[in-house]
């Protein structure tokens, strides 16, 4: 069964909100908590923090509300109160939000390189190689540095373009290309370590 | 052969070929470590548009409702209880004024200036205090919203 709010535009929705509306809150929570829980997943490890974290966004957007006026994509804008909310939380926690990624180098790589392009080409395997690549990525991307694993989420997982990410994280554009750089080839370097591991 | 491309420029091959120079898609095209290096990008760039999106295992809209103050009623007939009130009072003192003018009039004269000046201290202090109070409310609000 459709809500009466489920089909309105986000100005609309707000509207509704300004007014005393509280179910349009609720069909912005349900519009926005996949965004949310993206960033928050990715930046909080501790699952009973994320809950309380969780609704401390909604709280804070929805006393904050009166004061957007659609400068940018409401979705963005969450995004961008999640992204501070969990920065303050790291930092209250003592977490490093940027540590140093261990850079292997790709010296000696290149034969590694022919046999993971070779194993990238079998057809028949093509869907079991993509589970198992899947899993490894993941576990992987969460050994990340959190602001890798956030910008790297939110660009690649959620193609979010640079500028609505630098609005969110407060990021020059050119530390953004940055960092999702180092967080590429970490991934890369992480990857065919682990596929030379399985060959030794 | 020339020199292989930087590892950006092979990430950024991968990501959108058409921004690559001539001579990064040329060397590319020509050499198979490069050929793989951009293979493993793609791979990973698409692997990480695949994996699954995590979502909160709780109620989330409820849990916030629950803590959101209940909006405030409409006020909308009890303003206008108000206003007729507010009607009914003033006609009143209208008529109350009219009848007994005279006598007003007499009472203000007996009163003296010395009264009159602590009358208009009264008011002018009973106003400044309300002006503190809007603009204290004010500077409250103003605070709540700036939350950055």
């Amino acid at each position: 069964m459709t809500n009466k709010t489920d089909t309105l535009t986000d100005r609309q929705l707000v509207e509704k909100v300004l007014t005393g509306d509280t179910s349009a809150f609720a069909t912005i929570i349900k519009n926005t908590e996949a965004l949310v829980a993206q960033i928050v997943f990715k930046m909080v490890d501790n699952i009973e923090d994320r809950k309380d974290l969780a609704q401390d966004i909604y709280l804070k957007a929805y006393k904050n509300l009166p004061g957007f006026r659609f400068g940018s994509k409401f979705s963005t804008w969450i995004a961008q109160v999640s992204y501070n909310t969990c920065l303050d939380y790291l930092r209250k926690k003592k977490l490093v939000l940027q540590d140093t990624v261990h850079d292997d180098g790709d010296e000696d790589l290149p034969g590694i390189n022919n046999k993971y392009s070779l194993e990238l080409n079998v057809g028949a395997d093509k869907d079991i190689f993509r589970k198992e690549l899947s899993g490894i990525l993941k576990t992987e991307i969460d050994r990340l540095p959190v602001i890798y694993k956030t910008l790297i989420t939110l660009y690649h997982n959620e193609e979010m373009s640079y500028d609505e990410i630098a609005q969110i994280t407060q990021l020059p554009e050119g530390t953004l290309k940055n960092y999702l750089f180092r967080a590429r080839k970490a991934l890369k370097n992480s990857l065919l370590q682990h596929y030379k591991k399985e060959d030794l | 052969m020339t020199p292989h491309p930087s590892e950006a420029e092979l990430q950024q091959f991968a990501l959108e070929r058409s921004d690559s120079e001539v001579s990064v898609v040329e060397h590319i095209s020509s050499c198979e470590q490069c050929k793989a290096t951009v293979t493993i990008y793609q791979q990973l760039v698409l692997s990480i548009g695949q994996q699954e999106k995590p979502s909160f295992d709780f109620n989330l809209a409820q849990l916030v409702l629950d803590q959101i103050p209940s909006p405030k009623k409409s006020y909308s007939r009890d303003n206008s209880i108000f206003y007729t009130i507010a009607f009914v009072v003033t006609v009143l003192s209208g008529v109350i004024f009219y009848w007994f003018s005279e006598f007003f009039a007499g009472l203000l004269l007996s009163f003296g200036s010395l009264f009159m000046y602590l009358l208009a201290a009264t008011a002018m202090a009973i106003l400044i205090f309300q002006g503190l109070d809007i603009y204290k409310r004010y500077q409250h609000k103003i605070k709540d919203l700036d939350f950055y």
